[in-house]
């Protein structure tokens, strides 16, 4: 387990991490280091009943690396930023390792918050770093990053962000807030990663085509997007858009396949579906007039929504708890985008008619456009931040 | 107009099935009615959830609310004006309490059938009580408010009332063995929440300080094993416990929600299992919230025929528990039996980078 710090350790790790020197993106011993990682974490049994460590050591895969080297366009002339301070949040285990396998292929040092609450899939991570660092052509990467945990602390966290480049914050809208009042020296950035929203939209056009297979594949690519997480994920669509022609037959067979996948697949325990109910009755008195479309047991609710707005974001779903609402084309959705917007999952769209939607109406939120099924495939581009980009220096040689 | 009046003049655990029902089936029906009328929040679940009365058999089916509805808001049937008091759970940290806004009438009902159903078990005799806790005036910091009324509320039951603790939170022992030396000859009453009995009477009490002995006491506990569960306590070890250290026998644990307190559950000395009286009853329900068989473990809906002044009188809890029985007690209660099994088990966060 990675012990808690206090502020004189911390500073010691500072004083450590301080005189590490940055390298360039996608190093290759770093580039191999990953590729252990993602060996030693396979090689692990335990990682078989974590779903998301399976995933993390696939995204870590030889692979997968060099896809994210070939998309990243090969200028020699960027150099990673120095060192990078995390902040990670606490309800969800894995994410400090995404952040980071990012930073390090960006070429940083980093200092990285872990979830102060005990999680065995971090244990498990961390031993696998260690394992690996153990090697002795790693030393150099070995170096290069400090895992810590700690209780929320001002001081500590103020003293690391003193001397960090770049801070990023994952977590809620009041994290943010609360670690941005701590000041960074002037030349370092903050990068945060904020709640989000997102929602799906389904093109009837194509959708009234399909056959009873494909509406069966695109029920259980829903599933993968929103049941595995429970509606946690902020790329999770909360809300279905069917958008064209509406087919009620179809639709509701869509609906009753998701329903059969769940009944299958999702163990839906006692305290979601109080949960669940309890977010059902506080959504009801959130907004006027909404009401229960349709229950398939606590498996799945559908509310119809009988107009969309600014507002519309705010309806949160969780445990399969979903909004659904007509729209005649695709500009009707835009009064419902904002900042907060963040994935768009689709079917039956061409890439350029979405990218030309967002040129034209002008708009300020959707950062990612995916097709229905890869909603949390995180990559290195998110938010709307080519990670790399803003974790590098970019040196200017005429 | 007020039925609780008649129903309060019977024994308490004196409704079968076939009445209760009948009894349920109207006056449930009729508490809904006005909080439909009353509560706009209420109507407006109501409308949303396609609640129609025509189709409900039995007062069970009426919708229930989830606990955390009465924490985020403020639901209540009555005018600001008539509020009489407001209750606050003191909710788990960080969290927001929940708040029941009662009136008179609401108030006053809670109180007489907090009574029916104590002095069932205690007698009618006020006897000599000792409080687990330390007296409310000395707090410095406001108490939370649903500890300082059930306190208040159970201090009707006794008279001399003795606090064990002072101000410091440190047993008093010096008081202690004043309030045994008067009182420990003949009958007299012991009462505090379930944690406070753990950690001052099971933990810190040092038994060779104690001059005279407990066994005459009646002990009277409730709010809850959260804190507990931790320490691998429950209720037959607690028991077991108390025994061994101070001879104490007569061990009266209750079930109650502040959501609907008055008609709380008492558990039976001779049969060990909590009771619905004639002012509630229990439903027990899957994930699906489908009613479960006896002897099967579930969520626990709550009723109540209490709440007027706030729609509480069908209520969705966190708790899981089991009904072992109905109507036919060795205790000799009509009802059903049952235990608690304390809170349900949180899902394990499943976020952002689950791919």
């Amino acid at each position: 387990m990675i012990p808690k710090i206090n502020l004189s350790e911390t500073k010691k790790i500072i004083q450590k991490m301080s005189l590490q020197k940055p390298d360039i993106p996608f190093s290759p011993v770093v580039l191999k280091f990953i590729e252990d990682l993602s060996e030693e974490i396979k090689k692990n049994r335990d990682s078989f009943n974590f779903p998301d460590l399976i995933t993390f050591s696939f995204f870590c895969r030889k692979g997968n690396l060099e896809i994210l080297k070939k998309n990243f366009l090969i200028c020699n002339n960027r150099i990673g930023k120095g060192l990078v301070f995390h902040i990670t949040p606490t309800n969800i285990p894995i994410n400090f390792a995404y952040s980071l396998i990012f930073s390090l292929l960006a070429g940083n040092n980093n200092i990285i918050r872990v979830p102060s609450k005990n999680y065995f899939q971090v244990d498990l991570i961390n031993k696998c770093l260690n394992k690996v660092s153990k090697k002795k052509i790693y030393r150099y990467v070995k170096d290069k990053f400090y895992l810590i945990r700690y209780e929320k602390n001002k001081e500590i966290t103020k003293a690391i962000s003193s001397k960090c480049d770049v801070r990023i914050i994952w977590g809620g809208d009041d994290t943010v807030k609360s670690i941005r009042s701590i000041m960074l020296p002037p030349k370092s950035i903050d990068i945060s990663f904020p709640d989000r929203y997102s929602f799906c939209i389904i093109n009837s056009d194509s959708f009234n085509k399909m056959r009873d297979f494909e509406i069966k594949k695109l029920a259980y690519n829903f599933f993968n997007d929103t049941y595995l997480v429970d509606q946690n994920a902020c790329s999770s669509p909360h809300l279905i858009v069917w958008i064209g022609k509406f087919k009620k037959k179809n639709v509701e067979m869509f609906w009753q396949e998701l329903a059969n996948y769940v009944e299958e697949k999702y163990k839906l325990i006692e305290s979601s579906a109080f949960e669940k109910y309890n977010l059902l009755l506080k959504n009801f008195l959130y907004k006027h007039n909404l009401k229960l479309n349709k229950k398939y047991l606590n498996n799945l609710y559908r509310i119809e929504l009988s107009k969309i707005d600014k507002d519309t974001i705010n309806l949160r779903g969780k445990f399969g708890l979903f909004f659904e609402y007509k729209a005649n084309n695709l500009q009707n959705i835009s009064k419902l985008i904002s900042k907060k917007v963040q994935t768009v999952t689709y079917s039956g769209f061409k890439k350029e008619k979405l990218l030309k939607f967002i040129i034209d109406e002008k708009l300020n939120g959707i950062d990612r456009f995916v097709p229905i099924g890869s909603a949390l495939n995180i990559g290195l581009t998110w938010d709307g931040f080519n990670l790399i980009n803003v974790l590098s220096r970019e040196i200017e040689i005429r | 107009m007020n039925k609780i009046e008649n129903i309060l003049e019977l024994n308490p655990y004196s409704y079968k099935y076939f009445e209760k029902k009948k009894i349920f089936n109207t006056k449930i029906l009729e508490l809904t009615n006005i909080h439909q009328q009353k509560c706009k929040l209420y109507s407006k679940i109501l409308k949303s959830l396609k609640f129609d009365k025509k189709k409900i058999k039995n007062y069970w089916e009426i919708p229930f609310l989830p606990v955390k509805i009465f924490k985020e808001f403020d639901m209540k049937s009555i005018k600001d004006q008539d509020i009489f008091k407001t209750l606050r759970s003191s909710g788990t940290s960080g969290s927001e309490p929940s708040k029941i806004y009662l009136d008179k009438l609401n108030a006053t009902n809670q109180s007489k059938v907090l009574a029916k159903i104590v002095t069932n078990i205690l007698g009618k005799d006020r006897l000599p009580m000792l409080i687990i806790d330390k007296n409310p005036v000395l707090s410095d910091r406001k108490m939370y408010n649903a500890s300082l009324a059930a306190i208040y509320g159970f201090s009707v039951f006794g008279k001399n009332h003795t606090y064990l603790l002072d101000e410091n939170n440190e047993i008093d022992y010096e008081i202690l063995n004043n309030f045994l030396k008067q009182f420990n000859k003949s009958n007299f009453l012991v009462f505090g929440f379930t944690n406070k009995i753990f950690e001052n009477l099971i933990v810190n009490l040092e038994i060779r300080k104690v001059l005279y002995n407990f066994s005459n006491a009646t002990l009277l506990h409730g709010g809850g094993w959260k804190k507990l569960e931790k320490k691998k306590m429950d209720n037959k070890k607690f028991k077991y416990e108390l025994f061994k250290k101070m001879k104490l026998k007569k061990i009266y644990n209750y079930y109650g929600l502040v959501e609907q307190t008055g008609s709380i559950f008492m558990e039976s000395d001779s049969c060990g299992y909590f009771h619905t009286s004639n002012f509630s009853d229990l439903i027990i329900r899957d994930q699906n919230f489908n009613i479960v068989k006896n002897k099967t473990k579930g969520l626990i809906q709550l009723i109540s025929l209490l709440p007027t002044s706030y729609p509480g009188h069908s209520i969705l809890t966190e708790d899981v528990g089991e009904i072992i029985g109905q109507d036919d007690c060795k205790c000799g209660r009509a009802g059903k039996y049952f235990l608690v099994h304390g809170r349900t088990k949180q899902a394990e966060v499943r976020g952002c980078s689950d791919t």
